[in-house]
């Protein structure tokens, strides 16, 4: 599996009164940014938290960037850049300072890197980072992370108190800088206007299980609202549809695969077909967070793994 | 790097204790040589009272102030350490950059017990090299061994309160617990005779090697101007593993716990 930045096995975190990862099978490709979407709880940063070494899986296994998790922690930090969710760094040290202290530990550190981006990115180097804004020790944290040089950045709610000109021009040294020299970029996040416009893959996690792994342009040209009217329709069971809302005689379909031909099934059956519509990421997000929410604990995987495994 | 942070949060105490320490030493060793101070000394005498002087520096001075200055150190600077991490919430930053959690544990201790090595060296070099000053002569080269039995001690207490503000996750909590452990210590030869009784089969001769702490740093002083029988070295072993097991927990500790 050492083609893939990350990859785990069944990997399962229970925590006392919660199972905060519940059978994760993550496949993460080398050289791409990987969206990692999820509600707040769904599991995004426990799965972070393992990865890293900060946390132990309580089942399962896998790797980053081949190295096997909770065994050779060292060597992933080494290539690891990581922001936290919660961008909280030494409160009495000047970002000129953590640069300073953070630069001793990886050999690849970027001075270089450290005046491009304190630069475009406007820091404040000489203000202690208590005294920043969230906006700034956002920067700040974003800024030691792409200095490290590292092969796979993992960032956990990045755009946390980033005004729009900020993020986007974080999220174009991320496209420009990082990826196009072949770094992982994993991106864990509920804000998926900022996902879908990076994110070559996706992976929408809830509940601590993965509901769907897939490039984002393949979700993008499959995915579709099939709207149909009419009587005795297919309820769940086609593997490639999910029947998402009922109301009266009208049915609304998310299809992730062949939706013209699905579309022509309905309507061999009877059904007039009102609308087939492309879906955004967010719609699909919602559609499937929901259908969860609404089916019991035993059928939720099925539905899980039957998106999955198509795409 | 981790070396420079440790030492950047931990400074401040150092240099204030270290002025401190300077000044009492070499200010109470003046005072001792003064007339109508506490010697009745002036710089060169007889014999007899350089060595009274001397020996009043070593048993008052160090003994007791030294000692005192030195545990307090010894607290005061433990909680500068990774249970301050867990204080600030930065544990989740320093864990995730490349170094084993026993490398940034053993980095912090030692950067605590280089501190407590160079106040304890900067207040007995300070004092030796004030009574050469005064009595323009060495009486005895010993004096400078009593780094050792305060150095083991302070450390001693140093890492009981490193482990405890490991083991709280809190800076405040060790410090407190530390403090706690002390004072009973301190207090515990008083109950000798009560818990001897209710414990003599079990812990008679044990129990006060916890208040130790206090007396192998006072006797080590002791016995280096006025050496009446052995020198406490099983206890001056006893409480360097002590001071080294207690770092060793802590790194047990580190190891397994989650972020």
């Amino acid at each position: 599996m050492s083609d893939m930045a990350i990859w785990t096995e069944k990997l399962v975190k229970t925590y006392p009164d919660v199972r905060a990862v519940d059978g994760l099978n993550l496949n993460v490709p080398r050289g791409v940014v990987y969206g990692f979407v999820g509600r707040n709880g769904a599991g995004k940063s426990s799965t972070i938290r393992i990865l890293l070494g900060l946390a132990r899986a309580t089942e399962g296994h896998g790797t980053v960037l081949g190295f096997p998790i909770g065994r050779e922690q060292v060597s992933i930090l080494e290539r690891t850049a990581y922001v936290s969710e919660s961008k909280t760094l030494y409160g009495n040290l000047t970002p000129r300072e953590l640069v300073r202290f953070t630069r001793g530990f990886y050999p690849r550190w970027s001075d270089q890197a450290v005046r491009k981006y304190s630069q475009l990115l406007e820091i404040p180097m000489d203000r202690p980072f208590s005294k920043l804004s969230q906006g700034n020790r956002t920067k700040v944290c974003l800024l030691l992370a792409l200095s490290q040089a590292a092969d796979l950045l993992i960032l956990d709610e990045p755009a946390t108190g980033l005004d729009p000109v900020v993020l986007d021009e974080f999220l174009r040294i991320l496209v420009q800088d990082v990826v196009s020299e072949g770094k992982t970029v994993f991106i864990s996040s509920h804000q998926l206007s900022d996902v879908e416009q990076i994110a070559d893959w996706v992976g929408l996690i809830d509940h601590g299980r993965l509901l769907l792994e897939a490039r984002l342009d393949d979700i993008k040209s499959q995915f579709r609202w099939v709207t149909v009217a009419g009587n005795d329709l297919p309820q769940t069971s086609l593997p490639e549809a999910m029947l998402v809302a009922s109301e009266g005689n009208f049915h609304k379909y998310l299809v992730k695969k062949d939706a013209d031909e699905f579309a022509a099934q309905l309507s061999r059956q009877g059904a007039t077909i009102a609308e087939v519509s492309p879906m955004s990421l967010r719609e699909i997000f919602l559609a499937l967070v929901r259908k969860e929410e609404r089916c019991t604990s035993g059928n939720v995987g099925e539905i899980a793994a039957a998106v999955s495994s198509s795409l | 790097m981790y070396v420079w942070k440790c030492w950047r949060d931990s400074r401040s105490r150092f240099i204030f204790f270290v002025i401190v320490i300077s000044a009492v030493c070499v200010l109470f060793t003046i005072y001792a040589a003064t007339p109508g101070g506490r010697t009745g000394f002036f710089r060169v005498g007889p014999a007899s009272d350089v060595a009274y002087l001397w020996s009043w520096v070593a048993t008052t001075l160090l003994q007791a102030l030294t000692t005192i200055i030195a545990l307090f150190a010894g607290l005061v600077l433990a909680p500068s350490s990774v249970g301050q991490e867990y204080q600030q919430q930065t544990l989740g930053f320093l864990f995730t950059r490349p170094r084993s959690r026993k490398y940034l544990n053993w980095t912090c201790w030692s950067v605590g017990a280089c501190e407590i090595l160079g106040l304890i060296a900067t207040s007995v070099l300070g004092t030796f090299a004030t009574l050469v000053c005064v009595s323009r002569y060495i009486y005895s080269w010993l004096l400078l061994a009593a780094i050792l039995p305060l150095f083991v001690g302070a450390v001693a207490v140093y890492s009981m309160t490193y482990f405890l503000t490991v083991y709280a996750r809190s800076s405040e909590k060790g410090l407190s617990y530390g403090v706690g452990i002390l004072v009973i210590s301190c207090f515990l030869p008083l109950a000798q005779p009560q818990l001897n009784h209710v414990l003599s089969h079990v812990w008679y001769g044990h129990v006060l090697h916890l208040a130790s702490f206090l007396s192998l740093m006072w006797t080590g002083c002791g016995w280096i101007i006025a050496p009446a029988g052995a020198f406490p070295i099983g206890a001056l072993i006893f409480y360097a593993l002590l001071a080294l097991a207690f770092p060793m927990l802590a790194q047990l500790v580190l190891e397994r716990r989650e972020v």
